[in-house]
């Protein structure tokens, strides 16, 4: 009994130490410090071709901001282990950092070709989502850097890019419209088949870095210069307010982005709640001013509503906001309402779902990407695998007990994914027993007794 | 004298790593590495035989030190407490174990190590009665005691290990020979002693591994051994007598899957040992069969912590009678504690029964309790 005290007392002890020191881990989950460098590189420098050890090499060169190094080991993972999607995760993020956009897009598109996991799935559409915005991000600053270039370069007639339309009002709640707008005539315009329009976000990012970049508040006079930018032959911009004689009214214009004048205008007034009518009347009205006919299937086109909902709408319209400022949980969460309240909205519901990915993308470490994906086969067939188990099994010693107990990267390589390099360790019967058991035939303590009878057979004369 | 020698052999080893260790290598043990902790392992009967309990602790030492380009030794030896509870009494048996220093050469980088271990003789011997009671009652093969036995003398195994690529599988050819010098396990108050010189064993195991498809990984191996004849000399009151073992035939499997972010394996081992000769008359009663399954799930729940549960089945058969039945259920916690150190804790618990020929049939419940501690470098 005092046995058994002694050994649960020392079992609870036991267990709170691992529980206590399994807790108690200094760096952040999945974070190779950078202060693991010098040991990491000193081990490689041993066995330069580990693929374990690169791949540990790569985390923290990518924790301390070393791309390029971090690129480098990683290609030493991949050369020895090709479908490492492990290491395809980091080369991803890795990518990310060098800013090499397309490559990041092409490594995470060809993740996820491989069918992972719902969880790990959505991780990677959401950091291809990011992605977007960042590559779009790079492009604004690369088109600004250019300007004086494109300043020069004839735009293109029947490209239209179309401006967030600006609120006059006081009602905050109606702010929101602004991107909201301009996203349905975006719609509109681009069912129109002599037209090629700009992507709303690609416009509004190159709007958030003129911003950035000058300070100022984004107004209507930028419009000709942003047009030219994209190089879009014709820029929308637009305004609108509340009004005391018909609730609300919309007024756009066309503006040619060469010279800057208006080529044609649209209005309309309404209730509030014929929202949705008022902006089609604009839209058909600077059509025809632009001296654009429709055919009868684009005029029907053009027509359809995505929603007949105006809350629905302003809920949209707000998840558009928050996606622009880069907040995709608070856009996922209007977009989700926005489809909640209308299930036929269908551009609600992707963006919930595109927003979602991006902000549980945005909000897990890059670490969790890679701890999410499958890794390598449980233990791959390796020459030096087989060697162990055929040495172990022919000259047996304790080292089947190291290696029960993995190191502390083989088990951060398994929390990586599909149980990496520890998986379960083989427990084969006793291969080295009791000579005197092998033949005197002990059978343990069932047949103690027979032991007894044993030695006294022994005794015999 | 005998832990003298086990202090000298551990020393030499630790001592020869520092200098050695950093060396590029082939070998197949290219790390440092060092264990210990303590293992706890206990079964307790119901009436029925006359065993009320076995119980067994150990604080194992085990390192593995890379020597050079393609040598690698490694050390175990352990300090082992063991209990045996019967009708009649208790009985004890505490001292270290033997030491197995092994010694592993890489011919070829991958495909081809020579082995040769060494069991030096720093476990107990001149056992007392009492004392080899509780040898055999944890020598059993049906039960899981990490340490079978006490001191079994001076034994040289050479070995050699070979594999090779076979199209899609993995081909692994390994065989040894055991040479047993004598040694004495038992000594009488009455000033009788027991020698025993056990035979020599010759070894060969085939194995062959490979994948199927990105996720899933079978091995298949047979190992097949062989005995010469044990003799043992007694003086005294002892009397003397030859053994010939059965032929010991091992089979095992082992298929493991990733499922999600964890790993799933079946492994599964069978023990068939024939009837040896007692005196050249063939003994029945040491023909046997250990049939043992376990389903295990590896899953990493945290970036330092895996977890393993793990349920167990094991199905013990005599040639006269049906030996025993266990079912058995543990969980595993391995975690990093920094990037040299690492821990096991481990909890097991077994439900069954066993039977005794011409005694009776008792259940048992086993308890299991693991914490080791591993040191890389």
């Amino acid at each position: 009994m005092e046995l058994w005290s002694f050994a649960r007392r020392r079992a609870g002890l036991v267990v709170l130490t691992a529980v206590v020191a399994a807790c108690a881990g200094g760096s952040p989950p999945g974070e190779m410090a950078p202060a693991d460098l010098a040991t990491l590189e000193a081990q490689r420098a041993q066995t330069p071709g580990d693929p374990a050890l690169n791949l540990q090499l790569a985390r923290a060169y990518y924790a301390a901001g070393r791309n390029a190094d971090a690129r480098a080991a990683l290609a030493v993972v991949l050369a020895a282990q090709p479908a490492n999607t492990q290491a395809d995760a980091w080369l991803g993020l890795t990518y990310e950092g060098l800013e090499q956009f397309d490559s990041a897009r092409a490594t995470y598109t060809r993740v996820l070709a491989r069918q992972p996991d719902d969880n790990v799935a959505r991780l990677l559409r959401g950091r291809l989502q990011l992605l977007t915005r960042k590559e779009l991000l790079a492009a604004a600053r690369q088109t600004i850097a250019r300007e004086s270039v494109l300043a020069v370069t004839p735009p293109e007639p029947n490209t239209v890019a179309v401006m967030p339309f600006r609120y006059t009002g006081s009602d905050s709640t109606l702010r929101p419209l602004e991107r909201g707008l301009a996203a349905l005539v975006v719609t509109d315009l681009s069912k129109v088949g002599q037209l090629r329009l700009v992507e709303r976000d690609r416009m509004q990012a190159l709007l958030d870095e003129l911003q950035l970049a000058e300070g100022t508040r984004v107004d209507p006079a930028t419009g000709a210069r942003s047009g030219r930018l994209v190089r879009a032959g014709q820029v929308v911009q637009g305004q609108f307010q509340e009004v005391p004689t018909a609730n609300f009214r919309v007024d756009a214009s066309v503006v040619r982005t060469t010279d800057a004048q208006v080529a044609a205008t649209g209005s309309d007034a309404d209730a509030l709640r014929a929202l949705f009518d008022i902006e089609k009347r604009v839209v058909f009205q600077l059509l025809e001013r632009m001296g654009i006919t429709l055919t009868p299937a684009e005029r029907t086109a053009v027509s359809e509503r995505p929603t007949q909902d105006l809350q629905a709408f302003l809920l949209y319209s707000r998840g558009l906001e928050s996606q622009d400022r880069g907040d995709f949980g608070a856009a996922a969460v209007s977009f989700q309402a926005a489809a909640q309240r209308d299930p036929a909205f269908s551009a609600a519901a992707q963006e919930a779902a595109a927003s979602g990915d991006a902000a549980a993308a945005a909000a897990a470490p890059p670490s969790e990407l890679a701890a999410g994906i499958l890794g390598p086969p449980p233990t791959s067939v390796s020459s030096t695998t087989s060697l162990t188990t055929a040495v172990n099994s022919a000259v047996p010693s304790g080292t089947s007990t190291i290696d029960g107990v993995p190191t502390t990267s083989t088990i951060e390589i398994a929390a990586g994914g599909g149980g990496g390099g520890s998986g379960p360790t083989i427990g084969l019967p006793p291969t080295n027993p009791n000579p005197v058991c092998e033949a005197a035939n002990c059978q343990g303590p069932q047949n103690v007794a027979l032991i007894g009878t044993i030695i006294i057979i022994v005794r015999r004369p | 004298m005998r832990a003298r020698s086990f202090c000298a052999v551990l020393a030499g080893v630790v001592l020869a790593a520092p200098a050695l260790h950093a060396q590029a290598s082939d070998a197949l043990y290219s790390r440092l590495s060092a264990l210990s902790g303590w293992e706890m392992r206990s079964y307790d009967f119901d009436s029925g035989i006359s065993t009320n309990s076995t119980s067994q602790w150990r604080v194992p030492v085990i390192a593995v030190v890379p020597l050079g380009r393609r040598l690698s030794l490694d050390l175990t030896t352990n300090y082992a407490s063991s209990r045996l509870e019967t009708t009649a009494g208790t009985e004890t048996l505490d001292g270290f174990t033997d030491t197995q220093v092994r010694a592993l050469y890489t011919l070829s980088r991958d495909r081809f190590v020579g082995s040769l271990s060494l069991n030096l003789p720093t476990g107990q011997q001149d056992l007392t009665p009492g004392e080899f009671q509780v040898a055999g009652a944890v020598g059993s093969n049906y039960l899981s005691f990490p340490v079978t036995g006490a001191g079994t003398g001076f034994s040289a195994t050479g070995g050699l290990a070979w594999v090779r690529p076979l199209g899609s599988w993995n081909l692994g050819l390994s065989g040894s020979y055991r040479y047993q010098g004598a040694y004495t396990p038992l000594a009488t108050d009455s000033g009788g002693a027991l020698s025993y010189d056990a035979g020599s064993e010759y070894r060969v195991r085939g194995g062959l591994d490979r994948l199927f498809g990105q996720r899933t990984r079978m091995t298949v191996g047979l190992t097949f051994s062989t005995f010469s004849t044990d003799e043992f000399t007694g003086s005294g009151q002892l009397a003397s007598g030859r053994y010939k073992p059965g032929p010991r035939i091992i089979g095992e499997f082992v298929l493991a899957r990733a499922v999600g972010r964890g790993t799933l394996a079946l492994v599964a081992w069978d023990l068939y040992r024939t009837a040896g000769d007692t005196n050249n008359v063939s003994d029945p009663r040491t023909q046997e069969n250990v049939l043992n399954a376990e389903l295990r799930w590896s899953v990493p729940v945290a970036r330092r912590l895996q977890i393993e549960p793990l349920v167990a089945y094991r199905q013990y058969d005599l040639k006269a009678f049906t030996g025993g039945r266990m079912y058995s259920g543990a969980v595993t916690a391995r975690f990093g504690l920094s990037d040299r150190m690492s821990a096991s804790v481990a909890g097991r618990f077994d439900s069954g029964w066993v039977a005794a020929e011409d005694v009776g049939r008792a259940d048992l419940t086993g308890l299991g309790l693991t914490a080791f501690v591993r040191y890389t470098r």
